[in-house]
């Protein structure tokens, strides 16, 4: 696939990322208090100058709820350039325009698979190379499967990813798991992002990236623009 | 990596059928062929040594879906490929199996099928491997200071090891083909 002339994915202004080569993945790492599950769907959001699209495994939060938080961090986005792969079991919600695929559970890695390669074939048939894909998030995979079975699908995800060049970002709450789990998982992705709360502010968090050329491997404060989902 | 041939069990109650898929396995060279001409003698047949299991859905003792459900429950891992009268619908595509065939099945399509079920066992296979090293080196670098690791020969074959391994899967993962892909799951 040609991907040559692709541009980088970036993530906006407020976030104090650096834009990544398509095919990168990324594990966005951070408890859920200090926003990294913000800033991971943040990064997962289509950039509508790019013509991009974006497919998010959500795993706890609704279709609905989902949307209107993405909506929040980025207010010019179109919900039809979204997808949802749904194994949170709540209801829906108002979906508005996204497509929403329901799957029967976080652990039903089969029907997240199945649906994620229907969409990637999906968007190749209809000429559409710029594709993000978000796990939101793989610590509650890790609830319903071991980590040896979300290895080999995080492995065959990243790979896919790699091979469209689109952009992958895996969030992962550290403090829900063993250090080694989560040491594992996140040499699947080509970097990481660890988010934490900030000492002063509490509107905001701070990041640094480990992994990667061309980033700040200092802890970096960061604003959404929006108050963090606590 | 042994190098016998994967061993397929072909269940089709058609005896003539099954004797037809036999003669093409046997004849490529590349397969040890078992054949059972229903379900309870696929049944008979099933062990851990099974490889792929090419399954006709509809049978008159016992169907190819009460089949696959047995194989699960033994705790059996063969790649399931099953053959159907129709095109089945998307739900179905989400039982145990991991690719499908519609009747009529040709030489060519069974070959490169059972060859897609190789593909995949093999990735499973570089993939499994490169779990076990990334447990090693985590644990390792977890106990060890960086300064004793950096000395290590042992972790730096293991390093090395690994590189090979991931690069391996890499390239596996990166050749298949959307459908190939979309049996992984």
């Amino acid at each position: 696939m040609n991907t040559a002339d692709a541009g980088p994915y970036t993530f906006g202004d407020t976030l104090p990322v650096n834009g990544v080569h398509p095919g990168t993945t990324l594990f966005v790492s951070g408890p859920s208090m200090s926003g990294a599950r913000d800033v991971a769907l943040a990064m997962t959001l289509p950039e509508m100058s790019a013509d991009e699209r974006s497919t998010i495994v959500s795993t706890t939060t609704g279709p609905g709820r989902l949307i209107r938080r993405a909506e929040q961090l980025a207010p010019t986005l179109d919900p039809s350039m979204l997808a949802i792969i749904d194994g949170s079991g709540r209801s829906s919600g108002d979906t508005q325009s996204a497509r929403v695929e329901s799957v029967s559970g976080p652990g039903d890695l089969t029907g997240i698979g199945i649906r994620l390669s229907k969409l990637f074939e999906a968007h190749h048939t209809n000429g559409i190379t710029r594709i993000r894909t978000g796990v939101i998030s793989v610590s509650t995979l890790l609830m319903y499967v071991d980590v040896r079975t979300a290895f080999r699908f995080l492995h065959s995800l990243a790979g896919r990813i790699a091979a469209i060049g689109g952009v992958g970002i895996f969030y992962i709450d550290p403090t829900s798991h063993d250090t080694e789990s989560t040491n594992m998982l996140t040499q699947l992705a080509d970097g990481r992002i660890e988010v934490r709360e900030a000492e002063d502010n509490q509107q905001e968090g701070e990041l640094r990236v480990r992994g990667l050329p061309d980033q700040s491997r200092r802890w970096t404060p960061f604003s959404l623009g929006q108050e963090v989902q606590r | 990596m042994t190098e016998t041939n994967p061993t397929v069990l072909i269940v089709e109650d058609e005896e003539s059928l099954a004797d037809l898929y036999a003669e093409w396995l046997t004849l490529d060279g590349s397969y040890d062929v078992r054949t059972a001409y229903g379900g309870e003698s696929a049944l008979e047949q099933l062990d851990d040594e099974v490889d792929v299991v090419l399954l006709d859905r509809r049978m008159p003792d016992i169907s190819g879906d009460d089949v696959l459900e047995e194989i699960e429950s033994r705790g059996l891992e063969p790649r399931v490929v099953m053959v159907t009268a129709i095109e089945p619908d998307f739900d179905v595509v989400e039982m145990g199996f991991e690719q499908y065939l519609v009747k009529p099945v040709s030489r060519e399509d069974l070959l490169d099928t059972l060859e897609q079920m190789q593909t995949l066992a093999q990735y499973d296979e570089v993939v499994q491997r490169y779990y076990q090293l990334v447990a090693k080196t985590t644990t390792l670098e977890e106990s060890k200071p960086e300064s004793e690791l950096a000395e290590s020969e042992e972790y730096q074959e293991l390093v090395d090891e690994l590189e090979a391994v991931r690069e391996e899967a890499d390239s596996i993962l990166a050749d298949l083909s959307d459908e190939e892909y979309r049996a992984l799951f």
